[in-house]
């Protein structure tokens, strides 16, 4: 029958598309992208760091982001944290500008040469940009999971 | 979906794998129970009329109409007036929640999911109201058709995903100056037609409506349908094809920004480079999804009467429930967060201290609808959207070819939509 031979040829193919499509598109869980990385190779940058506290469901999680020359070091990290999540950014810039984590709306301004502790509570799911509302300079994204 | 410093400032998580894999599986089975099982005459051709609404709603019809148009307009005088006087961030700015959330995001489920409601606050048709139409001037609807308002289209996709400052209000203000003028003043100086022929959103909501349940007949009066019973009925001019296939390639490119294939060519890319290089993204993109659709239509049409463009017309309104469902998974966040904030920036749209519908004081809720429904109405529309497209297309097949060549015409067809649907898929897994 055509419609059977029909039926398998596009069986054979879609399983082959699935395949293809997982191989290229990973997921946040399994395999980090390269630009997820949240762990800059520069000394300056230590990075986003996890610290488990003592409740399984919600985690301290800090991230130091340094901004000089207009230029994150380390490249704009990807945050990843989940859903109630304790966030602590540490940023530090050589240049006043005011910092916006967008979504969440919570803004602190930093000084020419000074670092500023930002801390939220990441209740809201989804992907937001933490920017220099000054200078609409990208400083990292934010990704809450679900 | 996420328009940089303006509209959109939350951005959708990548669909997790397992509802992706049931996703796909549920496309894999309904299709085969549609194609294998018996489904050996055409049923829908005749489809797509319905019932008559009751008398009062037909009276009350011309009215709301009449009131809608004068909404339209004035809601047009008062996004050009915020564009250009309102804050200059997009953020805060009236005209771009307008533009994108609103009309063209709230466009197209309205238009898909209940009827042609454009049609009465389209300040274009409104205009073509007061003007003699000279019965759609044959000749000009036969050359030109739907074509500029493909390019249109095209042009105000280029500002919403390749152009740097998407939600930039003088940006906004001039798309929208150009979307009216262009087929205002083709519908003044040369004929009427120019009216529907390059009206962007007007020709591609048309074409959505054809999927509505609510429609006018040919006599203008108020039907109810079932829904997607109206698509086999669509009667393609030239350019509709373009219209719907740009439509679809866009949604694709906006799912495309999101992967890390995109992320590594446009890392770091911005200003002007990083729009030109978008701008390559889309032509390209559009381009693939449009050469799929037609080397399917050229596959078909071997051995047949029929040309690759017959077919591309003949199986066009099976794109239209897709390009749908890639809207639904696209934009669905985006009017339920932002819709938001356009309802609050409504009450002060020139930044005065109105409070005009008391909605000035809303603070957008985020929580509104959790991440993990997003990601079933993403799946669930590009699923749905696929499915419905294939057993159109299947019916239209029976209809067109004798039995064996029916279905040997649906080989390459049913490539291109799995291919299209995993992609869809894919695309919104790409992290």
């Amino acid at each position: 029958m055509l419609a059977r031979r029909l039926a398998a040829a596009s069986a054979a193919l879609a399983v082959l598309v699935t395949a293809c499509g997982d191989g290229e598109a990973p997921t946040g869980e399994s395999s980090p992208s390269p630009s997820a990385t949240v762990t800059p190779a520069g000394p300056t940058a230590p990075g986003t760091t996890a610290s488990p506290s003592p409740s399984d469901t919600q985690r301290d999680v800090t991230a130091s982001i340094v901004v000089s020359g207009g230029q994150v070091q380390g490249g704009v990290p990807k945050i990843e944290v989940a859903a109630g999540d304790e966030v602590r950014l540490e940023i530090t810039s050589d240049k006043a500008d005011e910092i916006h984590v967008h979504g969440y709306d919570v803004f602190a301004d930093v000084g020419a040469g000074e670092t500023v502790t930002v801390e939220f509570t990441a209740d809201i799911t989804g992907q937001f940009e933490i920017e220099f509302e000054g200078s609409h300079r990208k400083l990292a994204d934010l990704v809450v999971g679900g | 979906m996420l328009l940089a410093h303006g509209v959109g400032v939350r951005g959708d998580l990548p669909l997790p794998l397992w509802i992706v894999s049931y996703g796909a599986a549920a496309v894999l089975v309904i299709t085969f129970v549609g194609l294998v099982r018996g489904w050996k005459e055409p049923r829908l051709e005749d489809g797509g009329v319905g019932r008559p609404l009751p008398g009062w709603v037909q009276g009350a019809a011309t009215p709301v109409e009449w009131l809608l148009r004068i909404v339209g307009v004035a809601a047009l005088a008062v996004v050009v007036v915020a564009g250009l006087t309102g804050p200059e961030t997009g953020g805060s700015n009236f005209a771009p929640f307008m533009l994108y959330v609103i009309v063209w995001a709230g466009g197209m489920f309205v238009s898909g999911f209940v009827g042609n409601v454009w049609s009465a606050l389209d300040p274009v048709e409104t205009v073509r109201k007061g003007l003699p139409v000279d019965e759609d001037a044959p000749d000009v609807r036969a050359r030109l058709g739907l074509w500029p308002a493909a390019v249109l289209l095209l042009l105000f996709t280029w500002l919403e995903l390749a152009y740097f400052e998407p939600a930039d209000p003088f940006a906004v203000t001039l798309m929208v100056v150009v979307l009216i003028a262009a087929p205002v003043l083709g519908g003044l100086w040369s004929s009427s037609w120019w009216l529907r022929g390059a009206n962007a959103f007007g020709a591609l909501f048309r074409l959505l409506a054809t999927m509505a349940p609510f429609h006018r007949d040919d006599e203008g009066v108020l039907r109810v349908r079932a829904p997607l019973s109206g698509l086999p009925r669509l009667n393609p001019i030239p350019g509709t094809v373009a219209l719907i296939l740009v439509a679809l390639g866009s949604t694709t490119f906006d799912g495309f920004t999101r992967t890390t294939i995109w992320e590594s060519v446009a890392a770091g890319k911005t200003g002007w480079t990083g729009t030109a290089i978008a701008t390559l993204g889309l032509l390209v993109i559009t381009g693939i999804v449009a050469a799929m659709y037609l080397g399917a239509m050229a596959d078909a049409a071997k051995g047949t009467e029929h040309s690759t463009g017959d077919l591309a017309r003949a199986f066009a309104h099976t794109l239209i429930p897709i390009a749908l469902g890639y809207a639904v998974a696209h934009y669905f966040s985006l009017l339920v967060f932002e819709g938001q904030q356009a309802i609050k920036l409504a009450s002060d749209p020139f930044d005065l201290g109105w409070d005009l519908f008391g909605t000035a004081d809303w603070t957008r809720s985020f929580s509104a609808v959790s991440a993990a429904t997003i990601a079933w109405v993403q799946a669930g529309a590009i699923v749905l959207g696929h499915v419905a497209a294939v057993v159109l297309a299947h019916d239209r097949a029976i209809a067109l070819f004798p039995q064996r060549k029916a279905t040997e015409s649906q080989i390459a067809l049913m490539i291109v939509m799995v291919v299209y649907t995993m992609g869809g898929l894919g695309l919104l897994l790409g992290a």
